[in-house]
């Protein structure tokens, strides 16, 4: 047993807060509020070339393909460290989604094709899976492919599509198969949105992300874009999504958010009190510092499992269940303390933290139903992780 | 002998009022008069009211009201709650409270009738920048000079400043002999030095930093003209318009609920409707059981209030158990309707809203649970 990151982890991650506090401008920061329903902007871009030009969007890809091959550890601080820091999202869904299923189970002329420009971050992707009709029963998906001599005719509906707005590509989840069992039918595609007949229409959310409803219309694609194998597409989508949970189950933001909360506490008195001196503040605060640490250390335990080469899909689904409910209670409880001034959104001066506990009190109902539920992941925890029966 | 039944004039208000408000007020109009451009109020839903006596179900008949008690007013409250009524209803009716508690005959006598007659509308300025809820904290005072008050100071998270005709501005106040002690003034909007900015709320709600710069007023603006200490009859109607908040909560908690049970029992997932799944089910319940539960504890204190009993306790508990029922109901009826909820044409989010902003205000939970303890 060993609790401590090692020197080098350690400089690791000095080394991507030092990166951070250089590139993160207020100008940046602006730029991406401002087009956070449109395009992105060329500091964006920058920014996003800068990390590329480091070659850390593929950190954790093997040396064969380009990678650093630096561990899931060393991925998990950089990601901590970029929700910590407050920067502009890097977009996983490129390099830990669709990379990782090329490295399995695509063909060498997939990778060939895709992998280099996912590197350079010239393509940028959204994950095209649920349907109007197909969230948690994502495999009863109806949006269809067939193939019309070399090319795969591609027509149906994605919801919810996060990016879809500014992404190149689209990592499409279609049948494939009417005919066969529902899992057996579905195959993974990449379409690029400039192809005709994809129409995108926004979805505006209550936490003020922008999503989107893609329209495929008789959309073509190369038959080479199909990814691994015809109507293996179950296997492939659901090895990504274990993927995704670790990701989702990231507590690097839900921490800094209460490090800036004990801060205002130790500095605001509010009826002649300073809040920090206040019982049921401290003793509050205190709970949450511990359910904090359980998140960090499901984090770390996520990350050495995997580098370990170890199966982690309960343990996953146990991390992002912790963490997006924490998310839920960390900025839900600093609103209360806030008490009235919980109210103010970013927009007004006197808002405190910025207003980012009630922006993290909107987001964080996203986090529990998206990625797999909370409520599948507990299914999960108890079938998989505790072996008790299915019914 | 225990009645938690509503009587058959109680049960007539709740269907009267239940029709009314899902007929003129739908989450559409909800949302547009959220809209910058909108102030938030609209004149005709208040005309209506006020012509069906309901800005005045609790305003005794001399005074042109319908003498109701606080339970009537509390039967509409609730069903206010479940669609999202406009928050100048309560803010007003906060008012008439106050006026009710501290006013002489003749300051009721105007104030009252116009409110009955949807003739104005108010708020009461009470928070500062730096005293939420202690007032011996406060730094608006009021000094008086020959026959005149002269009024200074700002106030905070004033509810509708920007509409209210006349608002109540709670302010430290020295007597003639010297004493300091609270006094309520009625400030017209129009006088002389009264300044305001709005606030950002993500609950778009409307409220403002109101700030008095020698804002001189006579004795006619005092209310009570302060025979008396504002601070008996200000923690009545502030333990009143709690417990009526409460209401206006489990009214909201309930039209989720209702909203949410329909969602699941339509929505197909694997072939069933997802309400099927035992997860979702024990969520329902849990979500049940905890707006009933403060659905009591609401009309209990706001019974007993309306027997004349300070009731304390009981709207201390009422609050705390309300705040965390209504907004815990709308988190977890995020997570039933899935995507779906999340997207704002759904409306799920307005109720979401609503129940965070009545959760803070009023008190947290916490400030209502440290009342209790220190009752023990
Ligand atoms: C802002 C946003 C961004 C998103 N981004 C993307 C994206 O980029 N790409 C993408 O493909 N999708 C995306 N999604 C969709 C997201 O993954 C789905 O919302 C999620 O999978 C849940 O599906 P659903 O919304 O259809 O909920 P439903 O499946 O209808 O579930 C509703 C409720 O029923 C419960 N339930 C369902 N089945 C069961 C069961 N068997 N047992 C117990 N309970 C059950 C659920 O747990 C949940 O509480 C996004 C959604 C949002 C809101």
């Amino acid at each position: 047993m060993e609790f401590h990151l090692t020197k080098e982890q350690l400089a690791w991650k000095q080394e991507v807060r030092n990166f951070l506090k250089e590139v993160i401008t207020p100008e940046l920061l602006a730029e991406v509020e401002r087009n956070k329903r449109g395009k992105d902007g060329p500091l964006e871009r920058n920014y996003r070339k800068q990390i590329s030009e480091k070659g850390w969007y593929s950190m954790h890809w093997p040396k064969e393909y380009g990678g650093l091959e630096m561990s899931a550890m060393d991925y998990l601080i950089f990601n901590e460290e970029v929700a910590y820091m407050g920067a502009p999202f890097i977009s996983n869904i490129g390099p830990s989604i669709v990379a990782p299923s090329l490295f399995k189970f695509g063909s060498e002329e997939n990778k060939r094709k895709w992998l280099p420009p996912i590197k350079n971050n010239e393509f940028d992707f959204a994950l095209g899976y649920s349907e109007p009709n197909s969230g948690t029963d994502l495999a009863s998906l109806q949006t269809s492919a067939v193939l019309d001599g070399d090319e795969w005719v591609i027509n149906g509906q994605k919801v919810w599509n996060s990016f879809g707005h500014r992404s190149t590509h689209q990592w499409l989840a279609v049948r494939t198969d009417p005919s066969a069992p529902k899992h057996r039918g579905i195959s993974m595609m990449i379409v690029p949105m400039d192809a005709p007949g994809v129409t995108i229409v926004e979805q505006k959310t209550w936490g003020g992300h922008r999503t989107n409803e893609i329209f495929f219309d008789n959309v073509r694609v190369p038959k080479a874009n199909l990814i691994g194998e015809v109507n293996r597409g179950w296997l492939i989508l659901t090895t990504a999504l274990d993927h995704e949970r670790v990701v989702m189950g990231s507590s690097g933001r839900t921490q800094r958010n209460f490090e800036d909360l004990v801060k205002f506490c130790k500095h605001t008195v509010i009826d002649g009190e300073l809040l920090i001196n206040k019982p049921e503040i401290r003793m509050k605060l205190a709970e949450l510092k511990v359910e904090l640490e359980v998140a960090r250390l499901f984090g770390y335990r996520a990350a050495s499992m995997i580098d370990l080469g170890k199966d982690i899909s309960s343990e996953a689904s146990m991390m992002k269940v912790f963490a997006t409910e924490l998310r839920t209670k960390v900025s839900d409880y600093g609103m209360q303390i806030l008490d009235l001034y919980g109210q103010l959104n970013k927009d007004d001066d006197l808002a405190p933290l910025q207003g980012e506990l009630e922006q993290q009190y909107r987001l964080a109902p996203f986090h529990r139903f998206g990625g797999g539920t909370n409520e599948v992941q507990r299914n999960i925890v108890a079938q998989r992780g505790l072996g008790l029966p299915r019914r | 002998m225990m009645n938690m039944e509503y009587s058959d004039d109680q049960l007539m208000m709740q269907e009267t009022s239940r029709k009314f408000f899902e007929r003129e007020v739908s989450p559409q109009l909800v949302k547009e008069l959220q809209e910058p451009e909108h102030s938030g109020h609209s004149s005709s839903l208040w005309e209506k009211m006020a012509n069906i006596g309901w800005l005045g179900v609790h305003i005794p008949e001399k005074y042109n009201g319908a003498g109701g008690t606080l339970v009537d007013l509390g039967i509409l409250f609730e069903e206010a709650g479940r669609v999202l009524v406009p928050t100048t209803l309560y803010s007003t009716i906060y008012a008439s409270l106050l006026i009710d508690a501290l006013g002489t005959h003749e300051q009721k006598k105007t104030y009252l009738s116009r409110i009955a007659a949807g003739k104005m509308i108010s708020g009461v300025a009470y928070a500062e920048k730096e005293a939420l809820h202690n007032p011996d904290c406060f730094k608006t005072v009021a000094r008086k000079v020959k026959d005149k008050w002269i009024l200074t100071g700002e106030k905070m998270f004033v509810q509708n400043a920007h509409l209210a005709d006349e608002l109540i501005v709670i302010a430290r106040s020295e007597n003639d002999d010297g004493k300091e002690g609270l006094t309520a003034f009625l400030v017209p909007n129009q006088a002389e030095g009264v300044s305001m900015k709005e606030q950002k709320t993500f609950g778009k709600d409307r409220q403002s930093v109101v700030k008095f710069t020698d804002v001189e007023l006579d004795i006619t603006h005092v209310l009570g003209n302060r025979t008396e200490e504002a601070e008996e009859g200000l923690a009545v109607a502030m333990n009143q318009a709690t417990a009526l908040q409460c209401l206006e909560m489990v009214g909201g908690a309930r039209k989720v609920i209702d909203m949410t049970v329909k969602y699941v029992s339509e929505r197909h997932q694997f072939g069933v409707p997802i309400g099927s799944f035992q997860a979702v089910q024990h969520h329902l319940a849990n979500m049940a059981t905890a707006v009933d539960g403060s659905r009591l504890l609401a009309y209990q204190a706001v019974s007993l209030l309306s027997e004349g009993l300070a009731a304390e306790d009981e709207v201390a508990m009422a609050k705390a158990y309300a705040g965390e029922a209504y907004k815990s109901v709308t988190v977890m009826a995020h997570q039933l309707w899935g995507g779906m909820g999340y997207v704002t044409e759904s409306d799920l989010y307005l109720w979401s809203n609503r129940a965070k902003a009545t959760e803070l205000s009023f008190g947290t939970r916490d400030l209502h649970l440290k009342k209790l303890a220190n009752n023990l």
